[in-house]
């Protein structure tokens, strides 16, 4: 998945122009801020000529009111740069807060029809948290990777065109200082700074996961005393990352310094030219100083270019990984021509199951009959598909072969949102959002009154407990839920799922966290809530607590009802 | 947050073998700053010999070619600045690194109790910390360097020059401060709001992913993208009043910067006009006035670096001074009788003491349950015989020796412990049963595996104990990873075994095969046994029941269930819920939860 488009992703044009196709009408925050841009560099390098200009105007002036002219442009050129310095950082900033917000919308946008199972294979670890760094990065890609080499060049045609009307070969000496700096630096510094600064990050990264794997047993690994080759593995990660960082800094360092050193170069060569058109009569001597300043000044403004560059391979890196992700085909193609469904049975027949082509079958010929008003319990081991049942039933993922039959209609007829709307879960690692009680209960229903909403936290048997906190329903429930107990979080999914209102509840381990009285009175109550809800426990453990109509076990694909 | 200067000079001095270096680079530094200093002035008067004394190029061949040996020499001096920040910087990243770690595995990590980080904790001090001394170290440190030295040397320069237009410069002086200050509190302050809003975000999109199957599940995932929308639009406001102010530091110091500059040019060209300033001297100092202010912005462009430093030095600090010092114990004589003498342990965050005047003799060879509901304290008591806590009053004795008085590491030599959820790391099966006892020969390993049950399923792996096992061991089931956990206590061949809810997270069938390895490690051993669920239990000569840090009842299981009502209690909800099967408790199917221990 995703291969054939990371191959299309390397071709850089692309990503550029795909990167700026998504953020729309935000586009005009490039055209403001390199405008800002321009007029900073611009009034800077002119600041700086009419400087010149004006010391060298009075050496021969005589009176000071004939330096009028060049006096206002000093003064102007300095607020100039001064204000437009300022309306640059300050329209960064928003621009950036717009575009950012816009390539979040259009990512989630872009996931959401995928479905959870889109995101599967990135839950483990944090790298979920690394796909929303990468989206973060992306941000980068316009202000700080696109819009300094637009400025820079307006800035550097500017400048060569003026210098341009005194003197033709001071303007050829200029542009061919600006090329050097602007653009034979940056690929020079893409050329041979690219490969350690990746280095750098690989063997960060690498220490991390050393650091990650070791720490999350640490106690252990201290009561064994088998510590010490886990600090020299280390010392030993962080002597290469050393080694990498020392030829990074190697590499950035030549650059800045290369930067440094060529403005200073081309004033030195600017002046030997000036002195020479001095000399042979071409150039007004009163000119002579503005021209090292400018050109000292210019060299300056285009330095920007090469930090730029830089960025550009990490924000390509990170655009490539994004992509992928949201260029996933959806694994469940809604019913073009939908069904409605009738009744609350669930009739599964000769099921088959694989997450791919190659792995073993999850579900392989599963047969389960439901009748509406049906509570079954469904255990087996850890592994054997429970909750993958589960994913197919809500339309997360699609079966291969076999038939789920939904209210008398085979799944694939009906529509992804009318099954949603029929299928309420509880999945066994659901979440919360960092928002209040209230806000996340609303989820499930947005129209639902306070009263509706007391009604289900109290069946879930944690009413009590909201309505003694500070704030009540408006209380945050953290990260994830963190605010609460495991219990008390899962109380609050199943108040959630219970305001769906749905024909089908399925409880996806959804009570594990309670101790057995309080799991069996739970779960009473929730049936007692809404008699004749089709009702699927899954579970572990073979003897959930609750009166069940029939008990069944998942192994090596199949069900077998093993009592009742 | 501590001091900048404080956290600075703590930095620079934690590696001796870093001073070298920074000097280098800070005298490189200072070079190139003189090097370029050095060229505009030759500049200036290159310029003058032209236009004012009517020199031709031939003329100032000299100074042309002077120039170009000084630009060169600033490559030089600032690649060498360079070279001495990046040295420094790995001295004193390695150095810290492999201190907090070894304060980190040290046998006891601080006498205080409510200070045991969560790994992610430990992770974050590891790696996010200690690199953000990286950029501390090449970026930050050297421009404040330059933003001490820069300004002083360009004005001593102007000074001798033309003291009239160091008069701006001494205008600018306190102004400079006044900057100095308003970077480092205004620009904090840019900074913490940016940062704090950009983090926000990125949270609240990353809250969304993370529950994107509750919003398919509610058919909102379609509504959700205009909610990132809505809220940044919302959060954005805000940050934005409080940023346009924020700005006007920026503001400021351009302004500053260009107004000197321009103030300069302008009285230079009437004093030139009125009393005659020569040439030379004003465009020597029209070029050397910027150079005043540019290690100022400069110093605002890294000021981040310096921010993330700032923030990261105290968690690491309290890893390098805080730490008790090793006193070197006396050897274990013996593992029981093991007792807990009246030991109160209090957790900050709790209202009630962990453990609260607990009493507890295990004697050689006997096996003790500990039962209870979450929370009641039986956590604490491993952590309290494995030394990795010690109490806050009573004390904890093996064969009559407090453990405080013990060489720890040597203590722990006398323990194999079989944690909840066990370690596994990259490596072969092998590698992970020898973590146990890190020098075990390849019998021993074998002989281990066999004993706990594990060698039936590691012969099934294409490599038999040597294959591979991924990182967190995610090829692994959980019964299998008890079984290798079980199988690094057999190694360790120790007198103490300590137990805790090792079953917790299995089914029914593994959980059997997993409690009868663990029999025969305790078998003739001294053991702790946590049980999250009573079935664990039955391995045990005696059932201890906790509740609420205290010790409620101890006995065996038809003892309690006759004298003590919170055992009475727990049973009786296994009795009433088990569907099917007619065997008691304890060899039957228990649903204690698994869930959060304490």
């Amino acid at each position: 998945m995703g291969h054939g488009y990371l191959r299309r992703t390397d071709g850089g044009q692309l990503v550029m122009r795909r990167l700026l196709t998504i953020i729309g009408p935000e586009r005009r925050w490039i055209g403001v801020a390199v405008a800002f841009a321009v007029v900073t560099t611009t009034s800077g390098v002119a600041l700086v000529a009419s400087a010149a200009y004006l010391i060298s105007r009075s050496e021969l002036a005589t009176a000071a009111t004939t330096l009028g002219v060049a006096i206002t442009f000093v003064r102007l050129f300095a607020a100039l740069r001064a204000t437009a310095r300022y309306g640059e950082r300050y329209v960064g900033h928003l621009g950036t807060f717009r575009i950012t917000t816009r390539i979040r919308t259009w990512c989630f946008d872009s996931i959401a029809p995928l479905g959870p199972a889109a995101l599967e294979h990135h839950r483990r670890g944090d790298v979920l948290a690394r796909f929303a760094d990468d989206v973060d990065e992306l941000q980068e890609f316009y202000l700080r990777v696109v819009v300094p080499p637009l400025a820079a060049g307006v800035t550097a045609a500017l400048a060569v065109g003026i210098l341009g009307r005194l003197d033709p070969a001071a303007a050829a000496l200029l542009a061919l200082c600006l090329v050097a700096a602007g653009v034979a630096v940056p690929v020079a510094a893409q050329r041979w700074g690219r490969a350690p600064a990746e280095a750098v990050i690989a063997r960060r990264s690498e220490l991390r996961a050393e650091l990650a794997e070791h720490l999350a047993g640490i106690d252990e690994l201290c009561v064994a005393g088998a510590t010490a080759p886990f600090v020299e593995e280390v010392e030993r990660l962080d002597a290469q990352l050393g080694t990498a960082e020392q030829q990074a800094s190697a590499a950035r360092s030549w650059v800045v310094a290369a930067l440094g050193g060529l403005g200073i170069l081309s004033a030195a060569a600017a002046l030997a030219l000036g002195a020479a058109l001095v000399e042979r009569g071409r150039l007004d001597g009163v000119l002579l100083a503005v021209l090292p300043l400018v050109a000292l000044a210019a060299v300056e403004a285009v330095a920007p270019v090469t930090l730029a560059a830089e960025h550009a391979g990490r924000t390509r890196a990170a655009a490539a990984r994004v992509f992928a992700l949201t260029d996933q085909q959806p694994l469940v193609v809604d019913a073009n021509d939908p069904m409605p469904t009738v009744g609350a049975a669930v009739e599964i027949s000769d099921l088959r199951f694989t997450y791919t082509p190659e792995a073993p079958a999850v579900l392989d010929g599963m047969d389960l009959r439901l009748p509406e008003g049906t509570v079954a319990v469904l255990t087996g081991p850890s592994g054997s598909g429970k909750s993958t049942l589960a994913d197919l039933l809500v339309r997360f993922r699609d079966y291969d072969h076999g038939s789920i039959r939904l209210g008398g209609v085979e799944l694939h007829r009906v529509a992804v949102a009318e099954s949603r709307n029929r299928v309420a879960l509880v999945a066994q690692h659901d979440h919360l959002f960092d928002t209040t009680v209230r806000d996340n209960l609303l989820l499930a229903d947005p129209d639902a009154d306070d009263d509706r909403l007391h009604h289900v936290l109290d069946v879930a048997g944690i009413d009590e407990l909201v309505v003694s906190l500070p704030d009540g329903l408006h209380e945050r429930v953290g990260e994830n839920g963190s605010r609460f107990s495991g219990g008390e979080r899962q109380r609050l999914l199943v108040a959630r799922a219970l305001l769906r209102d749905a024909d089908i509840l399925i409880l996806d381990e959804a009570t594990a966290h309670l101790d057995p009285p309080s799991e069996q009175a739970l779960l009473e109550r929730v049936l007692a809530e809404r008699v004749g809800r089709t009702t699927l426990i899954i579970t572990h453990h073979r003897d959930q607590l609750v009166h069940a109509d029939a008990v069944f076990e998942l192994t090596s694909g199949r069900v077998r009802q093993i009592s009742r | 947050m501590s001091n900048p200067r404080t956290t600075l000079r703590a930095i620079a001095t934690v590696e001796p073998d870093a001073r070298g270096p920074l000097v280098r680079s800070t005298c490189a530094e200072v070079a190139s700053l003189v090097a370029l200093l050095s060229a505009l002035v030759l500049l200036a008067r290159s310029i003058d010999d032209v236009f004012v004394g009517g020199r031709s190029l031939s003329d100032i061949g000299w100074a042309l070619t002077a120039i170009v040996v000084l630009a060169s020499l600033r490559v030089l001096a600032q690649r060498l600045a360079a070279h001495g920040s990046a040295t420094a910087a790995d001295r004193i990243r390695r150095r810290v690194r492999r201190d907090v770690l070894e304060a980190i595995v040290r046998p006891v990590r601080r006498l205080g109790t409510d200070q045991r980080p969560s790994s992610g904790e430990l992770l974050g001090d590891l790696s996010d910390a200690v690199d953000a001394i990286d950029d501390y170290v090449t970026k930050f440190r050297p421009s404040v360097v330059l933003a001490v030295i820069g300004p002083a040397i360009v004005f001593v320069a102007v000074v001798l020059l033309d003291p009239i237009s160091s008069l701006v410069l001494i205008f600018a002086g306190p102004m400079l401060v006044f900057l100095l200050a308003v970077i480092g509190q205004r620009t904090r302050e840019l900074t913490e709001v940016r940062l704090l809003e950009l983090s926000w975000l990125n949270g609240f999109f990353l809250d969304l992913l993370r529950g994107l199957g509750a919003l398919s599940a509610c058919n909102r995932a379609s509504d959700a993208g205009g909610r990132i929308e809505e809220v940044s639009r919302r959060h954005g406001a805000t940050t934005m009043e409080v940023l346009r102010t924020a700005f006007q530091t920026s503001l400021v110091l351009e302004w500053a910067a260009t107004a000197a500059t321009a103030l300069v040019a302008v009285t230079i060209s009437f004093r030139m006009i009125g009393s005659g300033l020569p040439f030379g001297v004003g465009l020597t100092v029209l070029v050397l006035v910027p150079e005043f202010f540019m290690p100022l912005r400069r110093l605002a462009l890294e000021y981040h670096a310096g921010q993330s430093a700032q923030a990261a030095w105290p968690r690491l600090a309290r890893w390098l001074t805080d730490q008790p010092p090793v006193v070197p114990g006396r050897p274990p004589v013996g593992v029981a009788p093991l007792v807990l003498d009246s030991v109160t342990v209090e957790r900050s965050g709790l209202q009630r003491p962990a453990l609260n005047d607990v009493t507890l003799r295990i004697d050689p060879g006997e096996t003790v349950a500990l039962v209870g509901p979450s929370g009641a304290g039986k956590t604490t008591v491993l952590e309290l015989i494995l030394g990795l806590l010690r109490p806050d009053s009573g004390s904890v004795s093996a064969a009559g020796v407090d453990l405080c008085d013990l060489d720890l590491e040597n203590w722990r030599r006398e323990v194999a412990w079989v944690p909840q959820s066990p370690t596994i790391v990259a490596g072969t099966v092998a590698d992970n049963v020898r973590l146990g006892l890190p020098d075990a020969g390849d019998d021993e390993v074998r002989r281990a595996l066999r004993a706990s049950g594990a060698e039936s399923f590691v012969e099934s792996l294409p490599g038999g104990e040597h294959s591979e096992l991924s990182e967190d061991g995610a090829n692994l089931s959980g019964g299998q990873r008890q079984r290798l956990a079980i199988a690094r206590a057999w190694l360790r061949n120790a007198p103490l075994v300590v137990l805790d809810e090792f079953t917790a997270h299995l089914d029914t069938d593994t959980e059997d095969a997993v409690i009868t390895a663990a029999g025969a490690l305790l078998a003739d051993r001294t053991a702790v046994v946590v049980a999250h669920r009573l079935r664990t239990a039955r391995l045990a000569d005696r059932i201890v029941v906790l509740d609420g840090g205290r010790i409620v009842g101890s006995g065996t299981h038809d003892e309690l269930l006759e004298r003590c009502a919170t055992y009475r209690r727990l049973v009786e909800h296994h009795r009433d819920g088990r569907l099917g099967a007619s065997a008691g408790w304890a060899t039957g199917t228990s649903a204690e939860p698994t869930a959060a221990n304490s």
